[in-house]
């Protein structure tokens, strides 16, 4: 084997290993909040906002607070750094990323998932 | 009428794309059939565009996709972006592109294979491109004839409204979609998307044929086309994120936007292994694959954004297309995918470069503009992974990831492509390579030094723009000194400077931005980032009156200017929309992202209470116990059929030893809740509300004691903001304008000398030939060479 194909199988060997270990580093898995208060990871929760519970946006510390009832029907009191996510209020699911902190979920990112609303349904057109 | 449009347009399609198949066997009457039924195709998928521009002009709303994303008070631009709202009819948009590029690419197909002199058929490259073409076009019109953007109100909706209903108006568009950037970054994007079909087909041309020398010279301009027009489009999209959504940033590496990234970074790679081959015969088998890879990425990440498949990892909302797009897709992806690996395997005997030729110095330009290539496809290879990975396992990859990535490979890029400029093909004489390093090292080093004083003090980040400049200066010089003579010739190095400036200004407003939050209360000046901050108000937006400027006066050493994020209620999101607004302060920019506004309250939370059943609270020395909810005066029948009621909460209050019932109520219409006061008669100074209840569930209520004679503290309108500085930012946009006039200088220039019937190396070796028979200094052939 030439000089170049070995420096060339090192620095892909290298690159894999070096991306291997970032990839685990950096990797957030989905979970409910039984699983995410059991790991101290950041993971992803997804779940529901529970509208009647109270959220509010507290502009000393810019956090968004809210309930939210995961997958599983568990509740907790999601945290989230910044304010209220665009399209909240239409949201069929909301999924937060963070980790479990002194009894909440510290949320770094929320994110909303309102799919059917941008399609009108058979309800909306009756309305016309 | 729009689905027999598309329907007819199908057939023609595939008809077109048999006939030119047949025609590769060599009946020339074929070809004229295939052009012709490709224009009938393209005609209609043109019509049929146009038709639901019209149905969307006029209004049609019994059309479910006209009611679906337009309504009447939409202005006329977003009215046609209206257009590629939804999945079908920007599925629509893309079929469109596809039939009028084929358009141009036929007739230069035609023209191209009209300048070969020999009749030998084998040589025409129209048959297949234009076959597989059309293929491409076929597939395009069947996925809009399956989810066609046609269908009436009645058929999408047949148990809720009857046949012939017309809807009064449409449900509009989603405000986010509602700016200037809609209308053109979605119809750039997908000419990108479109253009990388090119390529795609001229190297499967190639393989079928197995005959490649041709193909790359052919469609090299197509490829520079598409690198250009999918790299605008993808930083369109960055800057309509970061000046009108307000994500804070232009890119977040986010599903959707690494989808479309991916297959821009393949393709400038094979870009660079193209010209590699051109000149010296190397690289033919990457060049293919890399070809045929970035159309299969370009269709991969349709795949990926529209299937839903990752519904939950994305900031973009993504809509299940149905099972029937989702399977068509899948088959869509392996059929060409299978088919373009197949063929390359097919043919590795063939692409094996032979043995004279395979010998390449280590110093040369080729080896180093593929180690350049390979690196381009390591990042994208990183990107791909982490965006596919919510499908290979149940999660996601943090943005941090790509970004430690792919710094390391950043920096490698930039410094290879510093000394490759400075290498010749073929082979270079180490002795003078390395002298011609000490300017460009010097002036790296030098700038480095300043940089690191000023304040530069990641050691990467130091590195990575060490290397850009480095870039920079190497391209610059070589660039001037061609731009002089002959200006499309500098396009590749114009493109390289737009890339190390876009570095340069990626490393400032990503790793150096400042971002800090600001409460301002009405008219109070506060100081933030260096500036003072003052809110003067919120003022209706003219001819947009539900919309809200929200003032607020900035000023730093007596200069000052009038920043105006926007909030406003949007009834479609059933929510508050918010805009930032930018102050573009030349070396940097001053981002202002509206949070919140905070509005005086009755009631202070000091005499609020959160009570469940059973629970007992002290508020102001009492002890104020939550009994059970008092449903007397609710009526079941009333509330259904839209009446006001009452809904009352049992409290048991003790003041002093004494220990009094009494019953809070609220008020319910149907225009939302109004608190009714109550006093307990013993102690008559403080008045009970209740202001929020939880009936499913646990019970639990919310109350506020207030004592109605105390002053109220006033807390004057608040508004929150998220301030940052993104410093040279500037250099992201204007890095991103020199790329795309770099690519289009090339692109003329490529253009122009397929036109003039040469190649761009037999001009060049003339040249170099003429110059060492006239013994010129080796200074000038070394310019030459860099061509």
């Amino acid at each position: 084997m030439n000089k170049k194909v070995i420096i060339g199988l090192v620095i892909i060997a290298i690159f894999f290993a070096v991306g291997f270990f970032a990839f685990l580093d950096s990797k957030v898995e989905y979970a409910n909040f039984q699983k995410a208060s059991e790991t101290h990871k950041t993971c992803q929760v997804k779940g529901s906002w529970i509208k009647e519970k109270e959220s509010k946006f507290d502009a000393k510390t810019n956090q968004f607070t809210f309930y939210m009832k995961d997958e599983n029907g568990q509740e907790m009191k999601v945290v989230l750094d910044g304010a209220k996510p665009n399209n909240f209020e239409m949201a069929e699911n909301v999924v937060a990323k963070g980790k479990i902190k002194d009894g909440h979920f510290h949320a770094k990112e929320v994110l909303t998932k309102c799919p059917s609303k941008y399609e009108g349904t058979g309800e909306d057109i009756k309305r016309n | 009428m729009g689905n027999l449009l598309l329907n007819i347009a199908f057939a023609s399609a595939l008809l077109a794309s048999i006939c030119y198949f047949i025609s590769n066997g060599g009946r020339e009457k074929f070809i004229r059939y295939g052009r012709t039924f490709y224009h009938i195709a393209a005609v209609l998928v043109i019509s049929s565009a146009a038709y639901l521009l019209y149905l969307i002009i006029t209004h049609q709303f019994q059309v479910t996709y006209v009611w679906n994303y337009s309504s009447r008070d939409l202005p006329w631009n977003l009215l046609i972006s209206t257009f590629y709202a939804g999945q079908e009819g920007s599925f629509h948009l893309w079929a469109f592109m596809t039939a009028v590029l084929g358009v141009f690419l036929l007739s230069y197909l035609a023209n191209r294979d009209a300048e070969i002199k020999s009749s030998n058929f084998k040589e025409k490259y129209e048959p297949l491109v234009m076959g597989l073409y059309s293929l491409i076009l076929s597939f395009l019109a069947f996925i809009m004839v399956i989810k066609s953007p046609y269908l009436m109100v009645w058929e999408s909706f047949p148990s809720d409204v009857s046949i012939g209903f017309i809807p009064e108006d449409g449900r509009g568009l989603n405000p986010l979609l509602q700016n200037f950037w809609m209308t053109i970054h979605p119809p750039i994007l997908f000419s990108g998307f479109t253009a990388l079909a090119v390529p795609f087909c001229f190297a499967i041309t190639a393989l079928i044929k197995n005959e490649y020398s041709r193909w790359m010279k052919l469609g090299l301009p197509w490829t520079l086309f598409g690198g250009m027009i999918l790299g605008l489009g993808i930083m369109l999209g960055g800057y309509w994120a970061y000046g009108v959504l307000g994500w804070g940033g232009y890119w977040g590496w986010d599903p959707v936007e690494n989808s479309s990234f991916v297959p821009w970074i393949v393709i400038v790679a094979a870009i660079h292994t193209m010209v590699s081959e051109e000149r010296t015969g190397k690289f033919k088998k990457t060049s293919l694959i890399l070809c045929i890879t970035a159309y299969l990425l370009v269709l991969y990440s349709t795949f990926l954004t529209r299937s839903g498949v990752l519904g939950d990892a994305s900031v973009h909302s993504f809509v299940d297309p149905g099972q029937e797009v989702y399977l068509f897709l899948i088959v869509f992806l392996s059929l060409f995918g299978g088919g373009g690996i197949g063929l390359v395997l097919f043919r590795l005997k063939s692409l094996r470069t032979a043995k004279s030729e395979q010998q390449s110095q280590l110093l040369s330009r080729e080896s180093a503009l593929f180690v350049g290539a390979i690196t381009l496809c390591a990042a994208a290879l990183v990107i791909a992974v982490g965006t596919s990975w919510p499908i290979i396992a149940k999660g996601t990859v943090e943005p941090e990831f790509y970004n430690r990535m792919n710094l390391p490979l950043a920096i490698l890029i930039a410094s290879i492509n510093g000394f490759s400029m400075l290498l010749k093909w073929r082979y270079s004489e180490e002795k003078q390579f390395l002298k011609s390093l000490y300017i460009p090292l010097g002036f790296t080093a030098l700038v480095t030094i300043v940089l690191v004083i000023i304040g530069v003090r990641d050691f990467i980040i130091a590195l990575l723009a060490a290397a850009a400049f480095f870039a920079l200066f190497i391209n610059l010089e070589i660039a001037y000194r061609i731009f002089i003579k002959d200006k499309v010739k500098a396009g590749p190095y114009i493109a390289h400077m737009g890339l190390m400036i876009l570095f340069l200004g990626i490393i400032g407003s990503a790793r150096y931005s400042e971002e800090v939050n600001v409460s301002l209360p009405l008219n109070e000046t506060k100081q933030a980032l260096g500036y003072n901050m003052t809110y003067k108000g919120a003022t209706p937006i003219k001819g947009d009156e539900e919309k809200f400027h929200f003032n607020v006066v900035v000023e730093k050493e007596g200069r000052g200017f009038l920043l105006q994020p926007v909030m406003y209620y949007s009834e479609y999101s059933e929510g508050v929309m918010k805009n930032p607004d930018i102050a573009n302060l030349v070396t940097k920019d001053l981002y202002l992202s509206p949070m919140a506004l905070e509005t005086p309250q009755d009631i202070s939370s000091s005499d609020m209470a959160a009570l469940k059943r059973g629970e007992e609270k002290e508020i102001h020395g009492m002890k104020v116990k939550f009994i059970d909810f008092d449903r007397s005066k609710f009526d079941r029948d009333a509330m259904q059929e839209g009446k006001d009621n009452i809904m009352g909460a049992e409290l048991e209050v003790t003041t002093d030893g004494k220990t009094q019932k009494v019953v809070v109520e609220q008020k319910i219409t149907s225009a939302g809740t109004e608190n009714i006061p109550s006093k307990i008669s013993a102690y008559d100074k403080y008045t009970f509300y209740l202001l929020n209840m939880s009936i499913a569930g646990e019970s639990a209520i919310e109350i506020a004691v207030v004592d109605e004679s105390m002053p109220r503290t006033e807390t004057p309108e608040t508004l929150v903001l998220t301030a940052s500085i993104k410093p040279f930012i500037n250099l992201v946009w204007g890095g991103t304008i020199i790329m795309v006039l770099g690519f289009f200088a090339s692109l003329l220039r490529r253009y122009r000398l397929i036109k003039s019937g040469k190649s761009s190396a037999a001009v060049n070796d003339e040249n170099s030939s003429k110059h060492s028979k006239n013994g010129r200094p080796k200074k000038k052939s070394h310019l030459q060479e860099q061509e």
